[in-house]
């Protein structure tokens, strides 16, 4: 069985290596791709021959192409490949408004405020593991 | 008609002829009754007899009383009756004529005993002009003695030579006495109060000389022992030079005097009661001319007494304005809007320019027609106080309500910004803690290698994280110091000092400013925020300028009403605004990654843009350039 591809899209460097470290520690292997902006991340999808992530965490303030931009593109892809990517918001905002906007986007599976805990991603790991399943 | 005699020709004439013609003259005829058969005759031919009713009489008695006037037929007949041989008798009495008047004749005679037959004859004769005459002499007497009565007045006739006066009117009604008791000229002298009678001869004695009409008054005694006022007016009658008789008329004014005195004392207090009030007043004609005024009215509106007269209600140059310090017509004012209302018209404000003080009043009006008995209007009364210490005090509270509005906009326009401010600083602080929560957690439980990397993160976020706190204590500092002066800037100046700041990164990009203030050079705005503004919109427009161009920037003000518009255009990298809309102004959100972006230039001055009260937009094309345009409201001055 091929490793889970988990990928991070943030514009600080700080949050990939809590994330990648987090990872490590966990039981199992999984892959681990990370982007600073939205831009970033839709170039690497439309590139044939890459790997399509399974889980998506997602930032909503970067610069050139936020989290809420990003969303408008990626919700013009074909539904077979939306299905295969678990999307997660992952924001330091705690602002309802945002959940809110989040809410409205059916491809947003959930909107976590940060920081996010090793048992979150344990939790989103094994559940799309048994989805998978 | 008969022809005129001549002398001669009368003497050749009978003296019967004679008779005849004498009598027709006199307009009588000679008349004889005879009692025994009761007939009667006239003399003369009945065609020149100037009896026209005789023609028609047959000659019987009888006959004759049927054209007597019924009222008179008891006397004639009585007179008849009465007759007695020897006696003399005279009668009067109304015969009809025949135009159908009656006629008065009067007959005189005497009854005589003729050759054993009883008659009555003498002459009859017309007296019908003479009786009209005699009535209206009597009707005049009455009418006299009605008006002296009714006016009681006294009517004199002194006989100078003499020293008698012939006392008639109203005497004992006026003054108690008869007019016996009233006596002559010493008795007169005697009854003038002894203090006006040298001033009375003394002005009587110079009419007399002159002949002339007079008119004195005395105080006169009364039988009652109290003395009247005697107006007394009469003229002198003249007789080879002389005056002889003194005529005239006394009337007692005693009531008529006291009245006046009382009224003109009334009248007197009532002014001066007037002109003491602190009011103004004034009492104008329909034709809306002053009648009336007193002290404080001139005062008030700042004319003299003689200004006042014809001073009229709607003179052309009254100035005056209203409240609100627009012109009043003068149709408006208050009293001609009284008379067009025919009501009070009440507390109307006006502002009455003084050309004599060169100054405004401001006085409280109020207009009061005075309605006669039949429901119209004589007069408007009009009142005025001072209202300019009320007005002052009025302008001092809109003033205060003005600025609480004000204070009031800018409490809630300063806790928009607070809960905003309360926003940024939980989010934006946010961020870093829950990054170094995330850390401490992987140190606690990492290798050494991970604790040293986890330790140096640490150290990133926080330096990080204290920035953010600077940054926000800039963004308080625009808040706090809303009391910033407002000065009188030049555009021009201001941008000199920023380009001056900017030079380094102007000249390093080769940056071209095109500048145009001709339209509007100068703005009553704080300095350190129009600086900020081209500080901060200069710095974005060189840092997003994209690879391998140029900068050119164009910044331009101009007028649109009262507002200033400034604009400032670039040639930059542009935003997608349908994507990013208002978060271009919001705290923290860098759109390119340049890696100078701290997301606070644009925050900053929309900060203070609003602080003031004014707005800011943008326009932009990716890859074309963005443009600003600000709007700062009412600067009149920008011209």
């Amino acid at each position: 069985m091929e490793n889970k591809t988990i990928c991070l899209v943030d514009d600080e460097d700080v949050f990939h290596w809590i994330v990648r470290e987090n990872l490590k520690k966990m039981e199992g292997a999984y892959d681990f791709i990370s982007f600073y902006n939205g831009d970033e991340i839709l170039e690497y999808l439309s590139e044939s021959g890459n790997t399509i992530p399974d889980i998506l965490l997602l930032d909503l303030n970067m610069p050139i192409c936020g989290g809420w931009k990003f969303l408008d593109s990626f919700k013009e892809m074909s539904p077979e490949f939306k299905n295969g990517i678990t999307i997660y918001i992952v924001s330091s905002s705690i602002d309802p408004k945002d959940q809110d906007r989040a809410n409205e986007y059916s491809e947003v599976s959930a909107f976590v405020s940060k920081p996010i805990t090793r048992d979150f991603l344990e939790r989103i790991l094994g559940s799309s593991l048994s989805e998978i399943n | 008609m008969e022809k005129a005699l001549t002398r001669s020709s009368f003497e050749r004439l009978s003296i019967d002829q004679r008779l005849r013609m004498a009598l027709s003259a006199a307009r009588m005829s000679l008349w004889e009754l005879d009692l025994t058969n009761k007939t009667c005759s006239w003399s003369g031919r009945p065609m020149n007899h100037f009896f026209e009713f005789s023609r028609k009489i047959d000659g019987s008695l009888h006959k004759y009383f049927e054209l007597i006037h019924p009222d008179d037929v008891k006397d004639v007949m009585s007179a008849v009756k009465n007759a007695k041989i020897g006696q003399v008798f005279f009668n009067q009495h109304r015969v009809l004529w025949n135009d159908n008047t009656y006629h008065w004749v009067e007959s005189n005679g005497r009854t005589i005993n003729s050759q054993g037959r009883i008659k009555m004859a003498g002459t009859i004769q017309d007296i019908t002009e003479r009786k009209i005459l005699e009535k209206e002499t009597a009707d005049w007497k009455i009418r006299h003695q009605l008006v002296t009565d009714a006016a009681g007045i006294i009517v004199y006739d002194y006989d100078i030579e003499s020293g008698d006066i012939l006392w008639s009117g109203n005497v004992e009604e006026v003054l108690g006495f008869t007019s016996k008791q009233m006596g002559n000229i010493d008795t007169w002298t005697d009854l003038i109060h002894p203090d006006d009678r040298k001033d009375t001869f003394r002005q009587l004695e110079k009419a007399q000389k002159k002949l002339s009409t007079f008119e004195v008054y005395y105080r006169f005694l009364k039988s009652n022992s109290e003395y009247c006022d005697i107006y007394d007016r009469g003229t002198f009658l003249e007789r080879e030079g002389k005056a002889y008789r003194m005529l005239g008329m006394m009337s007692d004014v005693t009531e008529w005097r006291k009245s006046r005195e009382a009224l003109n004392e009334s009248e007197s207090r009532f002014k001066s009661l007037i002109d003491k009030l602190k009011v103004g007043v004034s009492l104008y004609d329909l034709k809306m001319e002053p009648q009336m005024h007193n002290e404080a009215a001139c005062k008030l509106l700042g004319l003299t007494r003689k200004q006042f007269i014809g001073k009229a209600a709607l003179d052309k140059d009254w100035n005056v304005v209203d409240m609100d310090g627009n012109r009043m017509k003068p149709e408006n004012f208050p009293i001609p809007q009284a008379i067009a209302r025919q009501e009070a018209v009440r507390q109307v404000v006006m502002g009455v320019f003084r050309p004599k003080l060169n100054d405004r009043v401001w006085l409280m009006v109020d207009a009061d027609p005075i309605f006669n008995s039949e429901g119209g209007i004589n007069h408007v009364i009009c009142t005025y106080s001072d209202f300019s210490d009320r007005k002052r005090v009025e302008e001092m509270l809109k003033e205060k309500n003005e600025q609480l509005v004000i204070t009031s906009d800018l409490i809630s326009r300063k806790n928009e910004r607070l809960l905003e401010f309360a926003q940024i600083v939980s989010h934006n602080l946010r961020s870093p803690l829950t990054n170094i929560a995330a850390l401490v957690d992987l140190y606690k439980n990492g290798s050494s290698k991970d604790r040293d990397k986890a330790v140096e993160f640490i150290g990133d976020v926080t330096t990080k994280a204290l920035r953010t706190v600077d940054d926000l204590n800039e963004v308080l500092k625009v808040q706090q110091s809303e009391q910033v002066d407002i000065k009188l800037l030049d555009f021009e100046e201001v941008l000199q000092k920023v380009r001056e700041l900017l030079k380094l990164n102007l000249v390093e990009k080769n940056a071209k400013i095109l500048a145009d203030f001709f339209e509007a050079p100068s703005i009553q705005y704080p300095e350190i925020y129009l600086e900020s503004i081209f500080l901060n919109l200069l710095s974005n427009s060189v840092k997003y300028i994209g690879d391998g161009k140029t900068p050119a920037i164009a910044i331009r003000s101009r007028m649109e009403g009262n507002d200033i518009v400034l604009e400032f255009s670039d040639n930059g990298l542009g935003l997608d605004l349908g994507k990013y809309g208002d978060d271009i102004f919001r705290f923290g959100k860098t759109f390119h990654n340049t890696g100078e972006s701290k997301g606070i230039g644009l925050y900053l001055i929309k900060n203070q843009i609003r602080t003031m009260g004014d707005q800011i937009e943008v326009e932009s094309k990716v890859n074309e350039g963005t443009t600003f345009r600000i709007f700062f409201r009412n600067q009149p001055y920008g011209k």
